[in-house]
């Protein structure tokens, strides 16, 4: 199957900052998740992805086409950005109509196909409303109608379910299915995993403008599921505990901090720890204060993968 | 023909977006005010002073180059900023339309302030009372005496010569191509730079007010220097106005002609330059 987008040695800087570095990916149809830490390069690559950004040095060719400034790929291709920019004095039908003059429609052609992307992403009741008095949910959703208003066959989307409610990112992510069920391919970007696994399979985890790995969700998974992730408790009597958790199989290490409260427990399997450790507590009376897991976050993860 | 279509289209966007903008109302005050002023207080000002001080002065070296910068700033900066310049930029439009037609309705805008503006300082000129022969003669006579002097006597006396004619229309010519100019050079400004009302602003201060009012031929680098030259060869009283004004410019004029086609070249040089730059150049947006 051939690539939709295919990147060799991609890198692009902005002066000193680098924003990707040496991505070589093939991204095929279908929807693909782009997952990363914030300030991975994801924005970026999308924004080369789209032509709004040359590359620095590599070649990136979306649907067999350079990029840059190019009108014959614009008509396949559409972009949901990621920043909350919109014409605030124009109303919802009137900003999607007006991009869908841009994109060469009539003006009878492109009305009706702005109301349609609207009634489509449930923006029917505002959609004659100016968008400056939008919710963030609904500017979310309008520029999505934009961007899939004309059709395309390569659909770029940029942190679309953040800020959403569940219900809309419950109606989002059905559009997603829709539209990749009628044939359009789908390159949506999230630095939170759970998001992008409720939609696709396929996955192109990148880190400090590198690709990190690709794969299916499972295969990313099995990867992650070896990162130790280190839990910090806090207890009345934390002694006990810390002594009863390094018979936990998984348990790698366990640290007391000078107050003599907070135990700093390091394990090869969070999920299994959370569920051992409420009756151990409870069976040794230690008094939880407090329990957190500090290294959570997916650019945790990362720095661990990257090592 | 795309070309054509999507510029229209992108005037006619901006037109009206930015008729309704602040910016818009901005500039109607700014431009509204030599007229107020040579409508207003009762001026004890010969008519040609007027034009000269309201016209030349304040509309052509403050009020039109300021107008220019506020609506010429909006032509791409304001989508920059706004970063709303991703909905043009990822569409099968040409990116020069995106700049022409939006500079085009600035330019639209922009003449519609400043001419009737021009035109209402010239016109409220010559409504000014002109002193009757009996004055005048008094005023030969008194004409080596003080300004206060004068006035206190109630004369006109360096109103009593009559706008020389032909000046209205040229005032009118020149308020307008000042503001295309100073739209269309902030806007290719928009293009290079990110600020371009900081860097507009210290080339109107530095360059326009300070260069073109400074003897010697460094005012040739400015446009208030070409401004200035269609103004020449209005007649025989007029131009001895202004070999006054060359002689205290220590430099010749340029024939009303000359200056009007070479300010002509240079709005059509900016517009070439800003299509074939924003065609190649990428606009990094701020996250």
């Amino acid at each position: 199957m051939k690539a939709v987008i295919s990147a060799s040695e991609l890198g692009r800087w902005f002066g000193e900052v680098v924003g990707l570095n040496d991505l070589s990916v093939e991204i095929a149809p279908g929807i693909t998740g782009l997952i990363g830490p914030n300030g991975a390069g994801k924005s970026t690559f999308m924004k080369l992805a789209v032509g709004e950004l040359k590359p620095s040095r590599g070649a990136l060719e979306v649907l067999g086409l350079t990029p840059f400034a190019n009108r014959a790929l614009y008509r396949r291709i559409g972009f949901c950005p990621q920043q909350d920019a919109l014409y605030d004095h124009l109303s919802g039908r009137q900003f999607v109509t007006l991009c869908m003059r841009f994109a060469g429609y009539g003006r009878r052609e492109a009305g009706a196909r702005a109301v349609r992307a609207l009634e489509r992403i449930g923006l029917e009741e505002a959609m004659d409303r100016r968008c400056g008095g939008y919710s963030k949910g609904m500017r979310q959703r309008l520029r999505l109608a934009q961007s899939v208003a004309h059709e395309p066959e390569l659909l770029v989307v940029d942190e679309p379910l953040t800020g959403l409610d569940p219900v809309a990112r419950h109606h989002i992510i059905e559009l997603f299915r829709s539209l990749a069920t009628a044939g359009t391919s789908i390159l949506v970007s999230s630095h939170v995993l759970h998001e992008v696994e409720s939609l696709t399979e396929t996955i192109v985890l990148i880190h400090r403008g590198r690709l990190l790995a690709q794969g299916t969700v499972g295969e990313v998974r099995r990867l992650l599921s070896r990162h130790p992730r280190q839990v910090t408790l806090r207890a009345r009597d934390p002694r006990r505990l810390v002594r009863a958790c390094l018979d936990i199989e998984h348990v790698r290490s366990v640290r007391l901090a000078e107050d003599g409260e907070t135990a700093l427990i390091e394990t090869g399997d969070l999920e299994d720890f959370c569920r051992r450790l409420p009756p151990l507590v409870a069976e040794l009376e230690a008094g939880i204060k407090s329990i957190e897991s500090s290294d959570a976050s997916l650019e945790a993860v990362f720095d661990y993968l990257v090592g | 023909m795309v070309l054509l279509r999507s510029t229209w289209l992108m005037f006619r966007t901006h037109l009206i977006s930015v008729v309704r903008s602040k910016r818009a109302l901005i500039c109607l005050v700014l431009a509204l005010g030599p007229p107020a002023i040579a409508y207003l207080p009762p001026w004890r000002m010969p008519a040609l002073v007027v034009v000269i001080i309201l016209g030349m002065m304040l509309l052509l070296q403050v009020v039109a180059p300021l107008i220019g910068l506020i609506a010429g700033t909006a032509v791409l900066t304001e989508e920059l900023e706004n970063r709303t310049i991703t909905y043009a930029f990822t569409r099968p439009v040409p990116r020069a339309s995106l700049f022409l037609g939006r500079a085009l309705a600035t330019v639209l805008l922009v003449t519609a302030l400043l001419v009737p503006s021009a035109f209402g300082v010239w016109h409220l000129a010559t409504l000014r009372p002109v002193p009757t022969h009996a004055a005048q003669a008094e005023a030969v006579e008194v004409v080596e005496t003080s300004v206060e002097d004068v006035d206190a006597k109630g004369y006109h006396a360096r109103g009593a010569r009559e706008l020389p004619p032909g000046l209205g229309p040229r005032l009118v010519l020149a308020a307008g191509l000042a503001g295309a100019l100073y739209a269309v050079l902030t806007a290719a400004l928009g293009i290079f730079v990110r600020r371009p009302m900081i860097v507009g602003l210290f080339y109107l201060v530095a360059m326009e007010g300070f260069l073109a009012n400074i003897p010697g031929s460094s005012q040739k680098v400015t446009l208030q220097y070409y401004l200035r030259g269609i103004f020449t060869n209005l007649g025989a009283r007029d131009s001895a106005f202004f070999r006054e004004a060359e002689m205290l410019a220590n430099t010749a004029f340029l024939s009303p002609t000359e200056s009007a086609v070479r300010l002509g070249v240079l709005l059509v040089l900016a517009l070439v330059v800003s299509v074939w730059a924003i065609s190649r150049r990428e606009f990094v947006l701020s996250a």
